[in-house]
């Protein structure tokens, strides 16, 4: 019997250390060599790219970058959109992260704290191409280095049903938030809803009732202003000025601009291309009814950006090609296709005719010029250390706070906290 | 003919147990290890022992989501093992036409759980055709919240697992109701029993082993329900997280970069335990009847052997 108990234990053990191996470990990724030959296979991964519009100008990327290097060869593959977070962190967990990678600032994050991704500010002459904004969104606190030449930016504007405005005797979209609320108000009176999602940190940091996420290693958005916000879409909801899918999707999905397509809305915010894109194409009807302002107080700054990754076998290719589909040149190609985006380089961002659209709709226009303009104002919301899963569960909470359960307060403080508990060291 | 070696069984049988090791026995003890560490996504993972189960207590969204997984068997099991029995009884006669209502009764069970939630919350959005019709007629002035609001979320959800599953029942109850004998019900119904008295004291009794395991393996399913919440609240569990299920709560804390896969593994492990006690339950029962039937068994022989001695006695 002892045998067999010790048999067991022992049994136990060994499996508690093999299985523990199965998390991935933590192992951090050895530097690679940036200064040798650009030679050698390497991979490159988009996200959600491989399409119509845009396999031919990828194509035509690593062809231009393998003629210029012979001994080089570059497999382009493209992740789908959905689960690509997954994706990556499967194959970062099998030490098979593609070798330039498409990643935006969360995720790079994850993935340079755990010692994965290069130093492109000490590899690369080129860091100081970029625009500093874009630059920023891949330094973190605490993790030494810059991890992503930004790649193209985006924004948001707001965008209003003038004619369920009018129902509501409102005659000019609103300028201001706190303006955009009493709207709601107005139009609730006349049965129609101004908003299909509930408020989130992010969104708060937007319209100016939230300065940091995270700060001094602390996360500090539950201030006052922000739960003012929320207790009254609590009172814009009892008035009906919400839609009731604003808390059926809290915590995920948006969808504001569905219902502000089927007229379910009077306003949603969506990037410079929604009108030739979106509106033109899904709801034709809608778009002489349409109008576009500039986003409010602290308009979003969205970059994606192109990280190589440390343990790279040909990192000096890698660090070439990183380099070489986020110049100038290639950047503009690129935006122009991407039609509402920024290039991320300084230089590309001097002449923003070198790669504007022309526009299919005059409103189109209007939207490019305001975009424009509020690229030099628009920063990045939220804060590396802030997570989906925190923004997930603010929004849960901040969702039963419109319903009048509890508190805008007491829903902040409680986001704050978990987020405190859940903080990645 | 070769002379069978004594291995051969063994490895007849090597692919399946492989089969078992690998994608069963390995992710589940990986679990149970998972449970007691600090374990994410490349980071190094520290023992914490029972640290997951402790935070487990003071997590109110697991008592959230506990809630919602026990009100789901709750409901669940009474409507699903005796609503398909019902069906079937209807479906069971031969009548000119009967494979159609089969067949229809059993479309939900072949359509996609996603496709089916899908459809759902187009009938019970705030803008759906439910909410779009009691306004039509003047019945509500505003949308009712039939996917915001954290109960009738959870009712709507459990009304789609019930259509959904009540043809794959029906199915395992109309083989079964062939075992019934027809003769049964004609005897009683020849001493006076009504339709009712039929159904509980013929039917039932005649359906007894199917119906306990129709009943233990919705109670299963009804404990690790996801699909219908998750797609009816957007994957949100709706405000506050309160209609979250278990599975969800697993789902929400394991992935992504920053995913807490220990913490994950503990509720995961949890879940486990609790689906072991309809498991426990059945075998309870089962255990009971056979203990039953083996004391019938001597009494019987206890009887038969007394008329013997006591005709011998007799004699």
């Amino acid at each position: 019997m002892k045998h067999r108990t010790s048999a067991v234990i022992g049994l136990a053990a060994a499996a508690t250390l093999i299985l523990s191996g199965c998390t991935g470990g933590g192992a951090t990724a050895p530097e690679s060599n940036t200064g040798g030959e650009i030679s050698g296979e390497i991979t490159f991964q988009t996200w959600s790219l491989k399409n119509e519009k845009f396999t031919p100008y990828f194509e035509s990327l690593v062809k231009d970058f393998e003629k210029a290097h012979p001994d080089a060869k570059v497999n382009w593959i493209d992740q789908p959109g959905d689960g690509y977070e997954d994706k990556i962190l499967q194959q970062a967990e099998s030490g098979e992260l593609p070798d330039v990678i498409n990643l935006p600032p969360e995720y790079a994050y994850s993935l340079a704290s755990a010692g994965q991704l290069l130093d492109l500010g000490s590899a690369s002459k080129a860091i100081d191409d970029y625009v500093p904004g874009g630059v920023q969104a891949y330094e973190y606190d605490g993790v030494d280095g810059s991890f992503a030449f930004p790649w193209y930016l985006g924004t948001e504007l707001n965008y209003w049903n003038s004619s369920l405005l009018a129902k509501g005797g409102v005659t000019e979209p609103p300028a201001t938030f706190d303006e955009t609320l009493d709207a709601a108000q107005k139009l609730a009176d006349t049965g129609v809803p101004m908003f299909s999602s509930v408020p989130s940190p992010k969104m708060l940091q937007i319209v100016g009732a939230v300065k940091d996420i995270y700060k001094d290693g602390k996360f500090v958005f539950n201030t006052p202003e922000a739960a003012k916000v929320i207790d009254r879409y609590a009172e814009l909801y009892k008035a009906g000025a919400v839609t009731p899918e604003a808390l059926q999707g809290a915590g995920t999905s948006n969808s504001n601009i569905n219902n502000f397509n089927t007229g379910g809305v009077a306003w949603t915010t969506a990037g410079p291309n929604y009108i030739d894109k979106d509106v033109a194409v899904n709801a034709p009807n809608l778009l002489p009814d349409v109008a576009v302002t500039a986003g409010f107080g602290n308009p979003p700054l969205f970059v994606q950006g192109i990280s190589v990754a440390k343990n790279s076998k040909n990192a000096a290719t890698a660090l070439a090609f990183a380099e070489f589909a986020t110049n100038t040149k290639n950047q503009i190609a690129f935006v122009k296709l991407a039609a509402g985006f920024f290039p991320g380089t300084i230089e590309a961002n001097a002449d923003p005719a070198a790669f504007s659209e022309k526009p299919e709709n005059e409103l189109q226009g209007v939207a490019n010029d305001l975009a424009g303009k509020q690229m030099a104002d628009a920063r990045m919301t939220g804060a590396p250390q802030y997570t989906e899963a925190m923004e997930t569960y603010a929004k849960q909470q901040i969702a039963l706070a419109v319903t009048g359960e509890i508190s805008g307060k007491e829903a902040l403080d409680k986001s704050v906290e978990y987020a405190q508990q859940n903080v990645i060291g | 003919m070769k002379r069978q070696r004594w291995f051969t069984p063994y490895l007849l049988v090597l692919p399946a147990v492989v089969w078992v090791l690998v994608f069963a026995l390995w992710p589940f003890l990986n679990t149970v290890v998972l449970a007691f560490t600090d374990a994410r996504p490349l980071r190094p993972v520290e023992f914490i022992g029972l640290e997951n189960f402790g935070r487990l207590f003071q997590d109110e969204r697991f008592g959230y989501a506990l809630t919602t997984s026990l009100v789901y068997v709750v409901v669940c099991v009474p409507l699903l093992t005796f609503l398909p029995l019902l069906l079937a009884m209807l479906v069971h006669g031969k009548i000119p036409g009967i494979g159609f209502f089969r067949t229809t009764y059993y479309f939900p069970v072949i359509a996609s759980a996603v496709v089916v939630a899908i459809v759902w919350e187009f009938l019970f959005s705030g803008s759906g055709t439910i909410n779009a019709a009691l306004k039509f007629f003047g019945l509500a002035d505003r949308p009712i919240e039939f996917l915001s609001d954290r109960w009738l979320l959870i009712f709507c959800a459990i009304g789609l697992t019930v259509w959904k599953g009540l043809g794959y029942y029906m199915v395992v109850y109309l083989a079964a109701l062939g075992n019934v004998g027809r003769e049964l019900h004609e005897a009683a119904a020849m001493d006076g029993a009504g339709a009712w008295r039929r159904f509980w004291s013929v039917t039932v009794p005649g359906v007894r082993g199917p119906m306990m395991l129709v009943s233990v393996l919705i109670c299963v399913g009804a404990m690790r329900v996801f699909t219908e919440l998750y797609v009816l609240s957007h994957g949100s569990g709706g405000p506050g997280g309160r209609a979250m299920s278990l599975v969800m709560m697993i789902q929400s804390m394991g992935k992504g970069l920053n995913g807490q896969i220990g913490y994950a593994s503990a509720i995961s492990l949890v879940l486990f335990l609790l689906t072991l006690v309809p498991l426990a339950v059945v075998g309870i029962l089962n255990n009971r009847d056979a203990i039953a039937e083996m004391r019938a068994t001597r009494r019987a022989a206890k009887i038969t052997r007394l008329a013997r001695m006591t005709q011998g006695a007799a004699r």
